[in-house]
C-alpha cells in the first residue's frame, strides 16, 4: 500500500517536476525569443533600479515603496503597472502619458510639424501669427512669415490656446526677440538651474512692435514666453489672465510606451509673476475677443 | 531573281529586328548582376529607400556594378567580410535582408520586431543588433546561421546601436530618453542605464505632443574606453567611461546637438548643432573640453572627415551642400554645393581618407569627393531610386 502510494507520487510529481524545470530552462536560457505576451514581464532589474533614483532625485524625501514590492510582487514585471502604482506615492500632479513616436521622416528632421499654423494682416501694417507649438522650426517661420510681409510695423504673436511645450526649444524662439539674456528663468526646487535665452544665429529682419496676445488656456512655456518677451522685448501683452501653470515637469522613461511627467521646479521670470496668471497689459478689443480661438 | 528575293528578305528581316529592338525595354536600368570577389573593401553598398534594392558601386571605376533587391524601404546596409554577408534592414517589411556577396544571392529574410532601422555589427562581423524603432526592442541575429538568436526588450525608441571592442556589449543610444542602456549580448539582458544628465523640462499640459530628441548615439573612441553621447533635448554631450559607465564630464554645446561623430584617429568628436547651426569640436582626451565651436547649416545629418584627418565636410540636407572645416586651423573653409535639389543624407569616407562618397536622395546619385581638393569630382548615376546612404567595409560607417 505505502509502495503503491509513492508510486502514486512519483507517477504524479515526475511530470510536473519534469514541466517545472522545464519551464525554469526555457526562462533562464539566454537567446530565448520572448513572445508578445512576455514583452513587459521582460524588463530587468536594471531598469527598475534607475527608475527609482530618477524618482528620488526630482521628488526628494518622498518616501517610495520598495522595487522588489512593487516591481515583482504586486505588478509580477509589469512596468506599465508600476508606474500606475507609484502614483500616489508621487506628488499628486504627476501624471502616466503616453510616449509620442515619431516617424523616420521627423527623426531625420525631413518633417517637422508647423508652429505656425495660421497668418493673418488685422490691420494693413499688423502681421499676426498664431504660434500653437514651439516647434524645431520655430524661428524659421516666423522670419519667412515676416520677410514676407514687407511693411508690417506691428508683430503679434497669438498664443491663444497654446499649451507649452519644451522650455529649450521656447527659449530659442524667444531669443529671436529679446537677443541673448543669461539669468532668464529660474527652475527652483530641489536643484536650482537658472536658464539664458540664448543667442541666436539671426535676428528679425526689421525693428517691430511687438503684442502677444493671451486667454485663460494660454498656458506653461507660452505664458513664461509671453513674460520674457514682455520683460525683455517691450512687448505688450494683451487679452485674458493666463493659466497659471508655473511650474515644471521632468519626464520619466518607464517603458517604450509610457513616461511620467514629474513636477519638479517651479519657474520664476525675474521681474514677473508666474503665480495665478500672468497678467496682461490690457484686454483685447470685444469683438477680438469674441472671435478668439 | 532568287539572289534579289534573299536580299528583300535580308533587308526586311533586319528592319524588323530594329523595331522589335526599340520596343524591348532596355536592360540598362535592370539589376546588373556580377559576382563578387572578395576582399570587399573597394565596394560602396548604397540602400536605395525607394527601389527597394542596394547598389553596389566598384571605387576602381566609381560606377555601379550590380543592383541586389532587398526588401521594401531599406534603412541602413552593413557588409561582414568575414563572412561574405550584407545584411540590409528593411523597415516596412519589419525584415532583415541577408545577401551572400559571392554569389549576389539572398541567404534569407529574417521577420523582426516592429521597424528595423539601424544595426552594427559586432567586432568578429558574426553577429548584427539591429534596433526595431517603433517596438523598443533590439534583435540580436547571427550571421552565420541567419537566424533571429535573440529579442532584448526593455529599450525606449532604441535608435544606434555601438559594440564594445570585445563584443560583449552593445550600447544604445535611445532617442526616446536621456539614457543609454547597455545590453550584456550573451544574457540578451538590458544591464544598465547610463543617464547623461540633466533630463530636459518639460513645461506643458498633459497631452501636448511635442517633437522629442533624446540620445541619437553613443560614439566610442577606437580603444573602447570612452562613449560620447549627445542628449539633444538637453542641449548637452556626456563623456562616458565605458567601462566603469560613469559620466565623467557633461559639456554644454550648442543647441539641439545630434551626435558625436568621431575623427578616424580618435582625438576628436565632431557634433553638429542643429538649433543654432553650429558646429562643436571636442578633444577626447581629458578635460574634454569643447576646443572650437564653428558655422555650420540648416539640419546636418552627417559628418565625415578625410585626407589625414586634416578637414571635415558637414552635411546639410535641406541647404544640399557640405560645409567644409578644416581640423588643423580649427575655422570654417568654404562648402561643397552638391545641388539644391541633391538632399544627400550620409556620406563615407575611404579608409584612405582620399575620397568621400555621399548619396544624394534627390538626385538619385552618389557624389564623389576629393578630400584633398575639397571639391566634388563626379557624380555616379543608376544608383537606384532614392539613395539613403553609404557603406564601406573598413571605414567609419554610419546612419542617420
Amino acid at each position: 500500500m505505502a509502495g503503491a502510494f509513492v508510486a502514486s507520487i512519483l507517477l504524479i510529481g515526475w511530470p510536473l517536476e519534469m514541466g517545472i524545470a522545464a519551464g525554469f530552462a526555457c526562462a533562464s536560457h539566454p537567446g530565448t525569443l520572448d513572445t508578445p505576451s512576455d514583452r513587459t514581464a521582460s524588463q530587468t532589474p536594471a531598469h527598475v533600479k534607475r527608475l527609482w533614483e530618477r524618482l528620488q532625485r526630482i521628488q526628494p524625501g518622498r518616501p517610495l515603496p520598495s522595487p522588489q514590492a512593487i516591481w515583482l510582487r504586486q505588478c509580477r514585471r509589469d512596468m506599465d503597472c508600476v508606474a500606475r502604482a507609484l502614483l500616489p506615492h508621487l506628488d499628486s500632479r504627476t501624471r502616466l502619458v503616453p510616449v509620442m513616436h515619431p516617424d523616420t521622416d521627423t527623426i531625420r528632421l525631413v518633417k517637422n510639424r508647423p508652429s505656425i499654423v495660421d497668418v493673418s494682416r488685422p490691420a494693413s501694417s499688423v502681421l499676426r501669427l498664431s504660434i500653437v507649438r514651439f516647434g524645431r522650426t520655430a524661428e524659421r517661420e516666423v522670419l519667412a512669415a515676416l520677410t514676407a510681409a514687407p511693411g508690417t510695423r506691428v508683430l503679434e504673436l497669438d498664443l491663444r490656446g497654446q499649451q507649452g511645450g519644451r522650455l529649450r526649444n521656447m527659449l530659442r524662439l524667444a531669443g529671436l526677440f529679446t537677443g541673448a539674456v543669461p539669468d532668464a528663468v529660474i527652475l527652483a526646487g530641489a536643484r536650482r538651474t537658472v536658464l539664458a535665452v540664448p543667442a541666436r544665429p539671426q535676428r528679425l529682419p526689421w525693428p517691430v512692435r511687438l503684442r502677444v496676445l493671451v486667454d485663460r488656456r494660454t498656458a506653461s512655456s507660452a505664458e513664461i514666453f509671453a513674460a520674457l518677451l514682455r520683460r525683455h522685448a517691450g512687448a505688450r501683452i494683451l487679452g485674458e489672465r493666463t493659466f497659471g501653470k508655473d511650474w515644471v515637469a521632468r519626464p520619466v522613461a518607464v517603458s517604450h510606451d509610457w513616461r511620467l511627467l514629474v513636477p519638479a521646479e517651479r519657474v520664476i521670470v525675474p521681474g514677473e509673476s508666474l503665480a495665478g496668471g500672468l497678467e496682461p497689459d490690457a484686454p483685447l478689443p470685444a469683438m477680438e475677443a469674441r472671435t478668439g480661438r | 531573281m532568287s539572289r534579289h528575293i534573299d536580299r528583300r528578305h535580308v533587308l526586311s528581316g533586319a528592319l524588323s529586328l530594329a523595331l522589335a529592338a526599340m520596343f524591348v525595354p532596355s536592360t540598362r536600368a535592370a539589376v546588373r548582376r556580377k559576382r563578387l570577389k572578395a576582399p570587399y573593401d573597394r565596394y560602396i553598398f548604397v540602400p536605395n529607400r525607394n527601389s527597394a534594392d542596394v547598389a553596389i558601386i566598384d571605387t576602381d571605376s566609381d560606377s555601379v556594378i550590380a543592383r541586389v533587391p532587398v526588401g521594401r524601404v531599406p534603412h541602413q546596409v552593413a557588409v561582414s567580410d568575414t563572412l561574405g554577408r550584407l545584411v540590409a534592414s528593411n523597415t516596412a517589411d519589419n525584415t532583415v535582408s541577408v545577401i551572400d556577396l559571392a554569389r549576389l544571392a539572398p541567404v534569407a529574410t529574417l521577420t523582426l520586431d516592429n521597424e528595423p532601422e539601424h544595426m552594427e555589427l559586432s567586432p568578429d562581423g558574426r553577429l548584427a543588433a539591429v534596433g526595431n524603432i517603433a517596438a523598443g526592442t533590439v534583435s540580436l541575429v547571427s550571421l552565420s546561421e541567419s537566424r533571429e538568436i535573440a529579442r532584448v526588450q526593455g529599450l525606449h525608441e532604441p535608435h544606434n546601436m555601438t559594440f564594445s571592442p570585445d563584443g560583449r556589449f552593445v550600447y544604445v543610444g535611445n532617442l526616446g530618453a536621456n539614457f543609454v542602456s547597455v545590453i550584456d549580448v550573451a544574457a540578451a539582458q538590458v544591464v544598465d542605464e547610463i543617464a547623461v544628465p540633466d533630463d530636459a523640462p518639460l513645461a506643458a499640459l498633459p497631452g501636448t505632443e511635442e517633437e522629442h530628441q533624446g540620445i541619437i548615439n553613443v560614439t566610442r573612441t577606437p580603444d573602447g574606453r570612452l562613449g560620447f553621447a549627445a542628449y539633444g533635448d538637453g542641449g548637452s554631450l556626456a563623456v562616458i567611461d565605458l567601462r566603469s559607465r560613469r559620466v565623467l564630464k557633461v559639456l554644454q554645446l550648442g543647441e539641439l546637438p545630434w551626435r558625436a561623430y568621431a575623427t578616424a584617429d580618435g582625438r576628436h568628436m565632431i557634433v553638429p548643432n542643429n538649433g543654432d547651426r553650429t558646429v562643436s569640436i571636442i578633444a577626447t582626451v581629458s578635460p574634454f573640453e569643447e576646443v572650437a565651436r564653428l558655422e555650420g547649416a540648416a539640419d546636418m545629418t552627417g559628418v565625415n572627415t578625410g585626407w589625414f584627418e586634416t578637414v571635415a565636410f558637414v552635411i546639410s540636407r535641406t541647404e544640399g551642400r557640405l560645409v567644409v572645416l578644416d581640423l588643423q586651423r580649427r575655422q570654417n573653409a568654404g562648402s561643397i554645393d552638391l545641388g539644391a535639389d541633391s538632399t544627400p543624407e550620409t556620406g563615407v569616407t575611404t579608409p584612405d581618407g582620399r575620397r568621400l562618397y555621399v548619396a544624394l536622395s534627390g538626385r538619385d546619385e552618389v557624389a564623389v569627393i576629393d578630400t584633398k581638393a575639397r571639391w566634388l569630382i563626379r557624380r555616379i548615376g543608376g544608383v537606384g531610386r532614392e539613395p539613403w546612404g553609404t557603406h564601406m567595409v573598413g571605414a567609419l560607417n554610419y546612419c542617420h
